[in-house]
């Protein structure tokens, strides 16, 4: 299994164990998107995707160090897209992921994000977020 | 018995510094400026060509696209026309692409 498919996986049973977070979406666990969620898709739901990163090189032993960037976006509000990144958030910072292969020795928040989106019809999209930077280092 | 400790090194260091970091900091801002140039989804090429670097201090640089929507581009946006979610980043990546070779000239520096 490539790292990446390894990794999204481990983000996705990260994310989907946390009841509290699958509540405040549409569709509980299947509103949680790697990358992108399907045309149209219903709000509030959660987004994923490596934002950049990639192998240390720094020893003959492989490791990564990737940023994952996660999100919430809410039609609603500001507040409930960040109360959608505040349980992402407690679910992944200073946690350990399952990563088939790797080991996770680092997930720690970085940056935090919001922006707004207004629609042609005028309806605002709201998203918070974090990017969280992940080191792996490949099991032996 | 005395002892001497030299310190000639280490002056050095302390006066080099600022020059040196100052140099190593804009060669990294203008690898980044360029690498996300690249990066970036062109069209028009008004984002792409508007990455720029700017010196804010002594080993300070800023690196910044010159338009509105360069943000929606980084973080992901659905689209007005069918409701697709695009998203193409391009200064994150250009930053951590440059992060391995930033450090490895802070270090060799140090290593002088």
């Amino acid at each position: 299994m490539s790292v990446f498919n390894a990794l999204h996986t481990s983000i996705y049973n990260k994310l989907a164990a946390g009841t509290a977070l699958t509540a405040l979406l549409n569709g509980g666990t299947a509103s949680l998107y790697h990358q992108s969620p399907p045309d149209g898709a219903t709000l509030p739901y959660v987004v994923w995707n490596v934002q950049g990163g990639g192998d240390d090189n720094l020893t003959a032993h492989r490791t990564k160090n990737v940023l994952v960037f996660v999100r919430g976006y809410s039609s609603v509000s500001a507040a409930a897209a960040g109360t959608i990144d505040t349980q992402a958030d407690a679910l992944l910072h200073d946690q350990t992921l399952s990563v088939t292969g790797w080991a996770n020795f680092w997930l720690a928040r970085e940056q935090d994000l919001e922006l707004a989106q207004v629609t042609t019809s005028g309806d605002k999209t709201y998203m918070a977020g974090g990017i969280y930077r992940i080191r792996l280092g490949e099991n032996e | 018995m005395s002892v001497k400790l030299d310190t000639a090194k280490l002056d050095r260091l302390i006066a080099d510094a600022p020059g040196e970091f100052s140099m190593i900091v804009r060669e990294s801002a203008f690898a980044i400026s360029g690498d996300a140039a690249r990066r970036a989804p062109y069209d028009t090429g008004a984002l792409s060509t508007g990455i720029h670097a700017t010196e804010m201090g002594l080993a300070l640089w800023r690196v910044q696209d010159s338009v509105e929507y360069g943000i929606f581009q980084e973080l992901g946006f659905v689209h007005r026309h069918g409701g697709q979610f695009i998203q193409n980043p391009f200064m994150i990546p250009a930053v951590e692409a440059e992060r391995p070779h930033f450090y490895r000239n802070i270090r060799e520096f140090f290593r002088r």
